[in-house]
């Protein structure tokens, strides 16, 4: 089941859903809440990529996210100017809020993209929507342009927006980990 | 909920942190967290199933190798 922006709110108040900084009225529609951009992106280094092009990732037990994303992306901090993203660029962004999905609460959430950026060819994902119960921290963000025509990502501005759903259940980490929050 | 031992370094962005936890296959195994769900040398993790040495946990999120339990050695289970 989806949960409308009413039982959301009283998620929010049962702290069942955790969301900080917490999202204006204004956010809201009938069945999610939009979050916004974070100043910060990371986008390709292509000195570097030039340097070892044709080099195959093998994803598997030995690969390392982490590394090849220091090695092959730079930070890089926006200004209220942006970013402007052209045409089939590709870069990793967050969330400017985190998020915190208590494994006891029974909820997860699906990350989506908003339809007035879809028109133009904007995607915040890569076929990696879920929020498992039990999520921490910033969401991250693959952010595709689709489109014709170079988007401006301005920080702040509203780019995704979250679904939550309620499980059947709570998972077996849940009971395993129902008293932690109280140690804290 | 357990502590398990890993090596914990800054991510990408201030709340992210990366874990290394070293597999009972002897795998290295890497996964982006929140820095809420590491300590300076731990990561929080629940116990699923163990065996005589080995205990099979489920991280909070996925490695980048796509696993969410990985078996561990028991000494690496810092406390329960």
């Amino acid at each position: 089941m989806i949960l409308t922006d009413r039982e959301i709110q009283v998620f929010l108040d049962n702290r069942q859903i955790t969301i900080k900084p917490t999202p204006d009225a204004v956010r809201y529609s009938s069945t999610s809440v939009d979050l916004t951009l974070a100043k910060q992106l990371r986008v390709w280094d292509f000195n570097q990529i030039d340097k070892t092009r044709g080099e195959v990732i093998e994803p598997g037990p030995k690969f390392k996210y982490a590394e090849f994303r220091d090695k092959y992306t730079k930070k890089k901090i926006l200004t209220n100017k942006g970013y402007v993203l052209a045409p089939d660029d590709f870069v990793l962004a967050w969330t400017h809020e985190t998020i915190d999905l208590p494994n006891h609460s029974r909820i997860a959430a699906r990350v989506e993209g908003k339809s007035s950026l879809a028109r133009l060819g904007l995607a915040v994902h890569v076929t990696a929507p879920t929020i498992h119960a039990g999520f921490e921290g910033h969401l991250q963000l693959e952010l595709c342009n689709h489109g014709l025509f170079s988007i401006r990502l301005t920080p702040g501005m509203p780019i995704c927006q979250l679904i939550f759903e309620m499980t059947l259940g709570t998972p077996a980490k849940g009971y395993s980990g129902i008293f932690l929050r109280q140690k804290k | 909920m357990n502590r398990v031992k890993a090596r914990i370094v800054r991510g990408a962005i201030s709340s992210e942190r990366i874990a290394y936890i070293k597999t009972a296959g002897g795998v290295r195994a890497e996964v982006l967290l929140s820095d809420t769900q590491t300590g300076s040398n731990h990561v929080l993790a629940v116990e699923v199933a163990r065996d005589k040495n080995n205990v099979l946990i489920e991280l909070p999120q996925e490695t980048s190798s796509g696993d969410w339990r990985v078996w561990v050695n028991k000494n690496q289970i810092l406390s329960e």
